[in-house]
């Protein structure tokens, strides 16, 4: 074998240049590939093994975990349940990736359950050490550690660490900004919505989303600084100030609307219009005619349509039947067909002189009052 | 050689970013919001009966609030009218159709009497190819966002979630489009219109197009979105901004790449309007799809990406090197000409030289010999390092078996697979340049070769259809895709 390797090695050194590099590239392009695979089995074994030991955590950690939950303790059955779950992830080499199962297994059961079950999960996760690791990568961690340590936080309702968490709602990584305004609501209510009079990065249709979600939550009480909000510099802040007005009933600031409706705008003033629907705002509604006659946006202008059929009178009913016989885009006519059929006007919808509507209109009658669609 | 393996990086980055994100991201809020953008979904039909009823109900099935789902039954010859009408109810209805597109003629709108299916609309219309049912459903459609879908695909529950993310986080651009990872779906287990199970194929040829798919989806388009530099979201899976597909005109009746054509034709408009935008992609599988298991049906529809790539290119080829469309005209265009369109044909070229010249004997054949090593090499290298990269990012070939039949695929691939896409791509230059096929004709989609057992694993498969991998996916060695099955 020796002999053989150094008739080899003699060999290669006899060749031309061009001829060993080529031989190093497929020998060291066919060694990585051989390691690759090595790689890949190997992490496969340490899935594997993480895996095992999640699920002996699990089992080991869940009986307990389901007493506390379920049952009364005394403060000393719930030290020695703490000591027990102590003991089994505790570990020199695994014991951080242990209270990571630990944690997800909590957050898990705090997901699924409410009531009693809940404060006593959030004791537990205080007590056991999960919200002080919490801190500590929000502290020093990476922008995803970061994120998801706020998550934690907020989902098991640390509220003490709102203030700590309040420091980055503003922050310049998108996710943990975005993550520390979702806490902020979700752990202070709609106090901690204070970050947005002065938040200066934009806030994405998503996050609206979220915050929305978590404030349809809040019992029904005046937000006193949608007013600011309304006249904020930041146009998303103005959107979900609007959008916060119309689902939340903020009627007290609906004045606003009027002025915002000339936004400059589009988003803000289609989101205007929608919220002056919903909140039956008719006293705008001259100003609905003026928006009209301004804006080129189909949007907007399908919009106004809309606005009109949902708070006008006869003397909208006859705007909507002049767009109706001599709208020229689908979308205005069948806008002003449907704000018509909103009214209950359906004299106008079908009282046409022969030949007064186009094909299209009649098209779109009919589409409008087929029930069906 | 380095330009894949800068794709490769940034793909991988991307995709750890990405899972990293997702770690905590929680769908729950948007699935309840009255403030969840519209969407349609797009699926158009031709002589599907036999799986369209079960295709459909997983459309429906979908997670997300506030969409609806548009079938276009592109004048089927089959029962699949029929079936539709019998199973949902559906009764015609006074739908006044916007003719924002020109298409063949809407003969009914059809929506259900049972109210469960209220999001559904069927449009019956005269045949006029993929691209004109998609329009049809353009024109019918009351949604701000469009999902584009082949109606025989099987979603995955959240796609509809996952794919809108892109669009609702974005805030500095324009978000036109997103697309998603398309993955085979042969011999995997399907339960009710979902993935339960997901297998390695078991024919050879399936196998090849998964390490083909893996390479073009997780390591192409990742990399491409995260450049901003895609130039194809697939028509199997893309979710596009509705308002401007319209102001693009919708699809090209007279392409065979429509999907491709789309996409670029709305990049070129957004950039000649000033429109400051961007196009998105979801690394996460998605989409699940049948991919042939024959080598007829496989060269056809390669033979057809090939064609739609040229035309696609060749009608946009003001973009080429033209630093007005930024990226696109600078990079990802002249990319898939030389990689996607010319590579294969300076392959094939080479080859033939190189049969000559040893012929001849000009050429030092034991150098020659080494030098195919290397690039078999770096194929196979290349190939393990995709599945590494799965491996660490979505797993979803759990089984050892699995990887080691993906593994042995790798090896065999370069010497089989390769060589037959090269000829696909040459020929379908020839049958492009030299034939004038540069349609699909009247009766463009195939359709599955057989029924699809939906309730059971997917056995084999055989449509010659859409569904192109990545294009810009980064293929090992001196590779030749076309565009890797849309």
């Amino acid at each position: 074998m020796r002999e053989f390797l150094i008739d080899i090695y003699y060999f290669l050194l006899a060749l031309e240049p061009r001829y060993k590099i080529v031989i190093f590239l497929v020998i060291a392009l066919l060694i990585s590939a051989a390691i690759m695979i090595s790689i890949v089995l190997r992490e496969r074994s340490r899935k594997n093994s993480i895996e095992a030991r999640e699920r002996r955590i699990k089992r080991q950690v869940e009986p307990i975990i389901q007493e506390i939950v379920f049952t009364e303790q005394d403060a000393s059955q719930f030290k020695d349940a703490i000591k027990k779950i102590n003991r089994i992830v505790d570990s020199t080499l695994y014991r951080r990736s242990n209270m990571n199962i630990l944690n997800e297994l909590i957050l898990y059961y705090h997901r699924n359950l409410g009531g009693e079950a809940f404060t006593r999960l959030e004791n537990l996760y205080r007590e056991i050490g999960l919200k002080q690791i919490a801190l500590e990568n929000l502290r020093n961690g990476e922008w995803h550690v970061r994120a998801k340590a706020i998550n934690d936080l907020s989902t098991m309702r640390m509220g003490e660490t709102l203030f700590e968490i309040l420091q980055y709602t503003d922050a310049e990584n998108m996710h943990v900004r975005n993550e520390a305004q979702y806490a902020a609501v979700k752990l202070g209510g709609k106090k901690a919505m204070s970050f947005l009079n002065d938040l200066e990065s934009p806030m994405s249709e998503w996050q609206q989303i979220r915050l929305l979600d978590q404030s349809r939550k809040f019992e029904y009480e005046l937000i006193d600084h949608i007013g600011p909000w309304l006249r904020s510099k930041n146009d998303t802040v103005v959107i979900f100030a609007l959008i916060l007005m119309r689902h939340l009933n903020q009627y007290h600031e609906r004045e606003q609307l009027r002025k915002l409706l000339y936004h400059r705008n589009e988003k803000v003033q289609e989101k205007a219009i929608e919220t002056a629907i919903e909140l039956a705002y008719s006293e705008c509604i001259e100003n609905l005619y003026e928006v009209y006659e301004l804006t080129k946006n189909l949007r907007v202008k399908t919009a106004v349509l809309k606005a009109m059929g949902e708070l006008g009178g006869s003397k909208e009913a006859g705007h909507l039947r002049e767009v109706l016989v001599s709208g020229k885009e689908y979308e205005l006519v069948m806008a002003a067909a449907k704000g018509l059929k909103r009214m209950g006007r359906h004299d106008v919808l079908t009282g046409y002189r022969e030949n007064e509507l186009s094909e299209k209109g009649e098209n779109i009658v009919k589409h409008v009052l087929d029930d069906r669609i | 050689m380095i330009s894949y393996l800068i794709l490769g990086v940034i793909s991988v980055v991307q995709a750890r970013k990405y899972l990293r994100r997702n770690t905590y991201t929680d769908y729950l809020n948007i699935l309840q919001s009255p403030e969840a953008p519209s969407v349609s979904i797009l699926a158009p039909a031709y002589n599907e009966e036999a799986t369209i009823i079960e295709n459909i109900r997983s459309l429906l099935s979908v997670r997300y609030p506030n969409y609806e789902v548009i079938v276009v039954n592109d004048g089927s010859r089959d029962r699949s009218l029929t079936k539709l009408i019998e199973e949902y109810q559906l009764e015609p209805v006074n739908f006044a159709v916007n003719y924002k597109i020109e298409t063949k003629k809407v003969k009914n709108v059809y929506k259900s009497k049972d109210p469960a299916y209220n999001n559904l609309v069927v449009v019956d219309k005269e045949n006029g190819g993929k691209s004109d049912a998609l329009n049809a459903a353009l024109n019918v459609s009351t949604g701000d966002y469009t999902l584009n879908i082949d109606v025989d695909c099987i979603l995955e529950e959240d796609c509809l979630l996952k794919l809108m993310k892109p669009f609702l986080e974005e805030t500095d651009k324009n978000m036109i489009a997103t697309g998603g990872v398309v993955r085979i779906a042969n011999n995997c287990r399907i339960e009710k219109g979902r993935i339960v199970e997901v297998n390695v194929p078991n024919k050879l040829l399936a196998q090849f197009q998964t390490l083909e798919y893996l390479r073009s989806f997780l390591l192409g388009r990742v990399a491409w979105g995260s450049l901003d530099g895609l130039l194809l979201i697939s028509g199997a899976l893309g979710v596009f901004q509705k308002q401007l597909v319209i102001q693009c005109g919708g699809y090209d009746n007279e392409t065979i790449g429509e999907d491709m054509e789309l996409t670029v034709r709305m990049r070129r408009y957004a950039r000649e309007k000033g429109i400051d935008y961007v196009v998105g992609f979801v690394p996460d599988p998605l989409c699940w799809t049948e991919v042939p298991e024959s080598w007829s049906v496989l060269r056809r529809q390669r033979n057809r990406w090939t064609r739609g790539a040229v035309e696609t290119l060749l009608s946009h080829k003001r973009l080429f090197l033209n630093p007005f469309y930024g990226k696109i005209g600078m990079v990802s265009y002249p990319y898939w000409l030389l990689f996607e369109w010319l590579a294969p044909l300076i392959e094939a070229f080479g080859i033939v030289l190189l049969v000559l010249f040893s012929l001849l004997g000009v050429i030092n054949i034991s150098f020659l010999y080494l030098f195919i090593a290397l690039i078999y090499g770096y194929t196979v290298a290349f190939t393990i390092a995709t599945l590494y990269i799965e491996e660490i990012t979505f797993f979803q070939y759990k089984k050892r078996r699995q990887l080691l039949r993906l593994v042995i695929a790798g090896l065999i691939e370069p010497l089989m697979f390769h060589p037959f896409v090269v000829y696909c791509a040459v020929t379908g230059n020839w049958d492009y340049f030299f034939e004038g096929k540069k349609a699909w004709g009247s009766m463009k989609r195939v359709g599955f070769s057989r029924p699809t057992d939906r309730g059971k694993r997917i056995t084999g498969g055989g449509k010659g259809k859409k569904n192109k991998p990545n294009p810009a996916a980064p293929l090992p060695s001196n590779n030749v895709r076309t565009r890797p099955a849309t």
